[in-house]
């Protein structure tokens, strides 16, 4: 056996397969959450891409309960050391919305799984006219809540009540379909 | 109901704390408290991940429903939703309802067209093309296959002909033959005088183009 067989397992690295399998279970849930912290895709991707390096590279440190939160925690640490090198702006909602509008459009890439966007859908239907009506100002019209307020001619208290109230539906609903 | 101290609770305060960091609703000092969070607390950095994720799940059936205009995730500036306080079972069971209306109307149009041609027809319709050739023909005795093949005899003249009866030049009306490039428009005058605008029957067209084909061919 040499040093350049792949079949050689390195002692002071995490087994290849081990990553492979965090990635296909909390990929897109790191992905999802870095994006929020950069509020760039492109620069979650690399922040994505870097935490795994540290995982190949120092992963077989964390214990195996806690190996998930170890993963986040390096690619929360790489994210910040991104974003001290790239101004990043603040409107990520629009960011995101855009991103899952354009992939709406494209389709080739779903970035959701069908279920969930299935789920939500039923999820808003459920909700009452003045919760979706809000919860559509804010995601996809991307207007302020003091704006919604205004234009609803309600207290902003209450819209800020109405969006949390329905986000709790929402999420209801994703984590418990029946 | 939720108790306050409920976990269930605490992660939707937490959903929440991570919605408003996601949507720029926090403070500066807020952001650097929920950042120092995030290096420390996996579940502060799952209902980060959760935000984004129903975040881009109400993106998406918003997207999809083909009722909104303009969305602000698409272009910049404000949108309009025409259906903003319809319920979304509402709006979405209307979908079906566009298409059926249109060929309702297509359908409707075709027998209007079809009764008012017929009428117009009866008196005997003399078709004066420009260098004259003049083709006259009482086109009411005629079958569909008939009028389609004389439709396509004389349908080269019509890019840049009047189609007008004898008597009445003056009452011409505009007469709109649709998207096709060969008929352009042409203009017809009835012994009734008044204006509409008609579409050419399908069955015309396809006579014309398989004719044009054959010429073509030949």
């Amino acid at each position: 056996m040499t040093a350049d067989d792949p079949s050689r397992t390195d002692p002071a690295r995490i087994d290849p397969a081990l990553v492979e399998s965090l990635i296909s279970r909390h990929g897109a849930e790191l992905e999802r959450f870095l994006t929020a912290v950069l509020r760039d895709p492109q620069l979650a991707g690399d922040a994505m891409q870097n935490a795994l390096v540290k995982m190949v590279e120092r992963g077989h440190t964390a214990q195996e309960e806690t190996r998930k939160a170890w993963l986040f925690r390096v690619a929360y640490n790489e994210a910040l050391l991104l974003r001290r090198r790239q101004a990043t702006g603040d409107n990520v909602l629009r960011r995101i919305a855009a991103t899952a509008a354009r992939q709406a459009e494209s389709a080739d890439q779903p970035i959701l799984r069908t279920e969930v966007v299935e789920r939500v859908r039923q999820a808003l239907a459920d909700l009452s006219a003045e919760q979706r009506t809000i919860v559509r100002m804010r995601i996809y019209e991307q207007k302020t809540f003091k704006v919604i307020a205004n234009e609803l001619q309600i207290p902003l208290g209450t819209a800020l009540s109405r969006m949390r109230a329905a986000l709790g539906q929402l999420r209801n609903r994703l984590d418990d379909p029946d | 109901m939720q108790h306050p101290g409920s976990p269930q609770t605490i992660t939707r305060e937490l959903d929440w704390l991570a919605f408003q960091y996601l949507a720029g609703n926090l403070s500066t000092e807020a952001v650097s408290e929920f950042e120092t969070r995030l290096a420390r607390d996996q579940a502060a950095r799952e209902a980060v991940a959760r935000a984004v994720e129903l975040t881009q799940a109400v993106a998406l059936v918003e997207a999809a429903a083909p009722e909104r205009v303009v969305p602000a995730c698409r272009e910049e500036g404000v949108a309009v939703s025409r259906h903003a306080d319809l319920p979304v079972e509402k709006t979405r069971t209307t979908h079906w309802i566009v298409p059926v209306a249109w060929l309702s109307m297509a359908a409707l149009a075709l027998v209007v067209v079809g009764n008012q041609f017929a009428r117009r027809v009866e008196p005997h319709l003399t078709l004066t093309l420009h260098d004259p050739p003049v083709v006259a023909t009482d086109v009411a005795a005629f079958s569909s296959g008939e009028l389609a093949s004389a439709w396509v005899d004389t349908a080269e003249f019509f890019v840049t002909a009047d189609f007008v009866e004898a008597d009445l030049l003056d009452d011409a009306m505009e007469y709109e033959v649709g998207g096709d490039e060969i008929f352009e428009t042409a203009r017809v005058t009835a012994a009734e005088g008044d204006v509409e605008r008609l579409q050419a029957p399908s069955w015309m067209k396809a006579g014309l183009a398989a004719s044009l084909e054959t010429r073509a061919a030949e």
